[in-house]
């Protein structure tokens, strides 16, 4: 296996992750719009955007891992005994960031859970408004963290 | 440039006329990963400056090096 393509395919997967963890934040997001608004014009719309949004997060996901997917199924292990890269140790980073806002965030609810329990709120809101926060906080992480400052182009 | 950790590989590119690209598929990582080693934002792991150095053909206390604090060196 060529070590070069080897190495770019796992960068190029593990960016395709991220944005489909960005994508399925996002329509998580609108799934706890949908339960805040009431039947009507706007709520059709969010079930519409997401429905789009499901689709969307499933194909981005897996036209990223297709191609290790493959390699794996060839019986080729892709990055095997390959060094980390910049790219997947941003990774790593992003997902230790992820485990701190989500940390922080049931901290919180937990702190005003006295408080919430007068809103009376379906529990799916809370595991929707946690599930939402730990996947946009790792993805919106891995894309700060990877993001081009026109620092490392100057050096090409 | 990563406070502790200096780095020759831009040098030791050109002397070799290479690309980034060259040096990532020679020891078999991206471009990305070379491009940040060199400008600091990366530290590599043992095994790749290894495989730098080892391209290179040098020690790799050539292609890396610590940078001293003004108090240890004083």
């Amino acid at each position: 296996m060529n070590q070069k393509n080897c190495a770019e395919t796992v960068d190029r997967m593990q960016k395709g992750v991220a944005l489909g963890m960005l994508i399925c934040g996002l329509t998580y997001l609108a799934i706890l719009a949908e339960d805040l608004t009431p039947k009507g014009t706007l709520n059709e719309v969010l079930d519409l955007i997401i429905m789009v949004g499901v689709v969307i997060t499933m194909s981005v996901t897996l036209y990223a891992i297709w191609p290790a997917l493959k390699q794996k199924l060839s019986g080729k292990l892709i990055a095997n005994s390959e060094p980390e890269g910049f790219v997947s140790g941003a990774m790593l980073s992003s997902f230790k960031n992820g485990w701190i806002a989500i940390t922080f965030s049931i901290s919180i609810l937990l702190g005003l859970s006295s408080q919430l329990e007068l809103l009376d709120l379906d529990i799916r809101f809370y595991f929707t408004s946690l599930f939402a926060i730990a996947v946009l906080s790792v993805s919106i992480s891995f894309f700060c963290l990877t993001r081009d400052d026109g620092l490392e182009e100057l050096e090409e | 440039m990563h406070p502790k950790l200096d780095n020759r590989i831009r040098v030791f590119r050109a002397e070799h006329r290479m690309s980034q690209s060259d040096l990532a598929e020679a020891i078999g990582v991206s471009r990305k990963t070379i491009s940040t080693i060199e400008v600091g934002k990366f530290v590599p792991s043992t095994i790749i400056a290894l495989k730098i150095a080892d391209y290179f053909n040098v020690p790799v206390e050539e292609v890396f090096s610590l940078i001293k604090d003004e108090e240890e060196t004083a």
